[in-house]
């Protein structure tokens, strides 16, 4: 798709250029347009929710042709409700908030503000983005299926979830989708955050310590970093759905169910191993959508303010408590009572004090605006509405965080509107203060701020005259996840449910104005300055829109810290990239930067590999919690003789692993800068690989035969629940393991062709030995439970 | 160590220890769906979804911890322009030495 043009330069065609660039630009933007695509999608859904919710028997044009068994003559029925209801929360959830704050704009400036030219891996994050495109034409499509969307919600709660078609309309097909869907979602979570994680740690430029990166910068990297364990987490229990559903494996499907007069052939599983595993990813996934806003607030504010915060210090660590703690704030979930009081509060005391961060946070945002003459603009107002709903969301958190008040307002729409207000409109509202203030550097064109405030005064009244309403619902009893309210009880609250549709609508519509402000301002609008806001941070050092190469090759030198405002003299603040020829010796200067300090490139390809490695502990780590929970709880476990190859398997690994280490251990560069190899040091590794890729190969024989072994004796993969483990963990291991063979394909073929460096040997090596010590844990916990 | 650090040093200890024992009483509160579900199940169910958790709790705090070590570690550590002499990509496509194809 190369062209030529007529200076004989050669350019990349359309294909290259916009849909497989392995431009981190480019594939921010495509991120970009596909959560705008999910959110007009997911918004025009929940407004089909609120029009039914308000007038239950009207008639929705053309909603009969979107699904004519689902809103027969255009009137929704309570099914075809809760399949928009999941639908939205899933789009919301997923493809909106976790996606937005994070991908688009984490992938276009992350490397820009941190004087990067491009990711650390970016074949790796084009492959992210399309990974991510495929899960939402996959999700989308559980729509078109026979039977429909799924309508077990955005959680996805077993047993209506695992059971099938027999479950009614939208368990069949649409379920299997969405399950599917959410699985893609999380390898392409994973790769984005691996990317996002070495990046940060290994690409900064000269000066560029780590508290010198700006808070945009560190808001996305805590968040991959929370996004890695997160979803390495929600892929397992992703697994065990889809083989509840198509292998007839019972994990969450309890015995003796049920259903249309037909027992279902499960035995003993537990729809709550479902909820456990879920909620790991779904608290931090609540910090996932919001802390990526903070960061872009924060930037937002600063800029606006003219003068640093109050603690720049404070933020950051409040950002860092705040991913910390959510990995251990799940467990107040379901750890339940009878246990030692001394033991619950591992769980109890991060519930109570992860407020604590947010406040802090809060606190220094509105200490910082007081008396600061702040530069009012559409940017800047999106971040003012940001702080004004995150607060009116998290006050409620204080309510529903006493058991006694949540029991009771759990089920109702006082939920409803604070999760809304904190998790998603504040989020929103985050994205669109950072779409304002990066809309100049992204397009080269300035957003219209007329059309930019008539936007945010819509939509800032609009979301309060929806939510806040809800509040009142919640406390009146009003029940959520119903499509219509027939008691005489709920009838009473139909005024207010008419209001709120309203609102939604007129907030619906006002959304218009941002488009066209999006595509008329993009075609037609005002050029840009390299920096119309008069800010400090590295994107606004560069032309925009940015050259392909965004620092056109130049070494880019960082002298201070980010945020340099409110100086005194002609102009009001210091760039944070000096100007050529700085002397980066100078102490006065760069204070942290030494002669002696080892260069961070080396180790790229190994800090990629060691992040990989943490999300694959944390998915046998899930696996081996499901196993405890379902092999503790069970009636049906029957424990069986592991087959004795697995120990040969065992000690053909190790053996692998020991002739490679050898190998790599001998090794030494023949030249330190190329990191290539003499002939006689590549015949020693030819010989080495080929045994370790001999041995691999004997090993997986090895596994399968230890499979056929079992098969042939009756135990089938979902005989039980001890063979589903079985064989899912073995599966699991064999796919390490077969990455693995196919990479030692790869370095020979690249040692044949005198390629190879130490530094791809070196990772290749911790991936191995990775593996190894996989197996040998999972042998261990095999040979405890089973 | 002075007198006064030492005191210091015991006023923080005593001040941490004197939230973890008013955290006690709030014990784990919570989401109230997943608690009375949880509450209701067997006695075994709920013996093993409580060693599930633990097994679950540990790993990330580990790889916290990991990934604070390697920030720290690399906290002054900055990207070196090496050259690529054959120009190809390492085993993931690493972006490093991009500047140089650019240039």
């Amino acid at each position: 798709m190369n062209g030529k043009t007529t200076t004989g330069q050669t350019h990349p065609g359309f294909l290259r250029t916009y849909l497989f660039s392995l431009d981190h630009k480019m594939i921010g933007k495509q991120y970009f347009l596909l959560s705008l695509c999910a959110v007009l999608v997911g918004v025009f859904f929940s407004l089909l929710m609120r029009i039914h919710l308000a007038w239950p028997d009207l008639s929705i044009p053309g909603l009969g042709w979107l699904s004519s068994a689902g809103a027969p003559h255009g009137v929704m029925s309570p099914e075809y409700y809760l399949a928009l209801m999941t639908m939205h929360g899933t789009l919301m959830v997923f493809f909106v908030l976790t996606l937005a704050p994070l991908a688009a704009f984490g992938n276009y400036f992350l490397p820009i503000q941190i004087g990067a030219e491009e990711m650390a891996f970016p074949r790796l994050n084009l492959l992210s983005f399309w990974i991510t495109f495929v899960a939402f034409v996959v999700l989308i499509s559980s729509l078109f299926v026979s039977g429909g969307a799924p309508i077990s919600g955005w959680t996805a709660y077993p047993p209506l979830s695992a059971v099938g078609a027999i479950a009614g309309p939208g368990e069949g097909a649409g379920q299997t989708l969405w399950i599917i869907s959410i699985a893609i979602f999380c390898v392409a979570s994973l790769l984005g955050s691996i990317n996002f994680i070495a990046t940060t740690l290994d690409l900064r430029c000269q000066g560029m310590t780590l508290m010198r990166m700006p808070m945009t910068v560190w808001a996305w990297f805590i968040t991959s970093c929370m996004t890695l364990v997160a979803f390495s987490v929600l892929l397992p229990a992703c697994w065990l759905l889809i083989l509840d559903r198509v292998a007839g494996t019972s994990f969450f499907v309890p015995a003796g169910l049920v259903i249309s007069d037909q027992l279902q052939p499960h035995s003993g599983g537990s729809p709550l191993l479902w909820q456990h595993l879920f909620w790991f990813f779904g608290h931090p996934e609540v910090y996932i959508a919001i802390l990526p806003a903070m960061g872009i607030v924060s930037h937002v504010l600063l800029a606006s303010m003219r003068r640093p915060m109050l603690s720049h210090k404070a933020i950051l660590y409040s950002m860092i408590a705040i991913g910390f703690l959510s990995y251990t704030l799940w467990g107040h979930h379901m750890f339940v009572s009878g246990m030692n009081p001394y033991s619950a509060l591992v769980f109890s005391l991060p519930t109570l004090i992860i407020t604590i961060p947010s406040t802090i946070i809060t606190l220094i945002w509105i200490g910082s605006l007081y008396g600061s003459k702040l530069r009012i603009n559409s940017a800047s107002l999106f971040a003012l509405g940001f702080i004004s709903v995150f607060v009116s969301g998290g006050v409620t958190g204080f309510l529903l965080a006493q058991p006694s008040l949540d029991t009771y307002l759990h089920a109702t729409y006082f939920v409803v509107g604070h999760f809304h207000l904190i998790m998603g409109v504040a989020a929103i509202f985050g994205i669109f203060a950072g779409t304002y203030f990066w809309f100049p550097k992204m397009t080269g064109r300035m957003m219209d701020e007329t059309l930019g405030k008539l936007h945010f005064w819509l939509t800032f009244v609009g979301s309060y005259c929806i939510f806040i309403p809800f509040y009142y619902l919640g406390l009146a009893g009003n029940v959520r996840r119903e499509s219509q309210f027939v008691s005489a009880a709920m009838q009473s609250l139909m005024p207010v449910h008419r209001f709120i549709t309203i609102a939604a609508l007129c907030t619906g519509a006002a959304q218009l104005v941002f488009l066209y402000n999006l595509v008329s301002s993009r075609m037609r609008g005002k050029a840009a300055a390299s920096n119309p806001w008069e800010a400090t941070s590295l994107e606004w050092s560069i032309s925009s829109p940015p050259a392909a190469a965004a620092f056109g090759g130049e070494a880019v030198i960082v002298s201070r810290d980010p945020y340099q405002y409110g100086m005194a003299g002609s102009q009001d603040f210091l760039m944070q990239r000096e100007s050529v020829g700085v002397n980066l010796a100078t102490p006065a200067l760069a204070p942290h930067v030494s002669a002696n300090v080892p260069p961070a490139y080396a180790s790229l390809s190994k800090t990629g590999m060691w992040i990989f490695i943490a999300a694959s502990v944390m998915t046998f780590a899930a696996l081996t919690s499901a196993l405890l929970v379902r092999r503790g709880s069970a009636q049906d476990w029957q424990n069986f003789r592991l087959p004795v190859i697995l120990y040969f398997n065992t000690l053909v690994l190790v053996c692998s692993s020991v002739v490679l280490e050898i190998a790599r251990r001998s090794s030494s560069p023949l030249n330190s800068q190329s990191n290539l190899f003499g002939a006689r040091q590549e015949r020693i590794f030819k010989l080495c690989l080929s045994i370790t890729l001999l041995f691999g190969a004997v090993f997986l024989g090895g596994q399968a035969a230890a499979w056929l072994q079992l098969r042939s004796q009756g135990l089938a993969f979902a005989e039980g629940p001890s063979s589903s483990f079985f064989y899912l963990m073995l599966e699991a291991h064999g796919t390490h393991v077969l990455v693995g063979l196919i990479a030692i394909a790869w370095l020979l073929d690249k040692l044949y062709r005198s390629q190879l460096r130490k530094t791809s040997l070196d990772t290749f090596a911790l991936y191995w030995h990775f593996t190894t010590a996989l197996w040998l844990y999972v042998l261990s916990v095999l040979l405890l439970t089973i | 160590m002075t007198s006064k650090a030492l005191f210091r040093r015991i006023a923080k200890c005593a001040a941490c220890a004197g939230i973890l024992w008013v955290a006690v009483p709030a014990f784990a509160q919570g989401c109230a769906l997943c608690y009375t579900q949880a509450a209701s199940a067997s006695a075994r169910f709920i013996h093993a979804l409580r060693g599930g958790i633990l097994v679950l709790v540990f790993p990330p705090l580990l790889i916290s911890v990991g990934l604070a070590t390697a920030a720290y570690r690399k906290r002054n550590c900055f990207r070196c322009d090496e050259p690529q002499e054959d120009g190809s990509p390492d085993l993931a496509g690493s972006g490093a030495g991009k500047e140089n194809r650019h240039a």
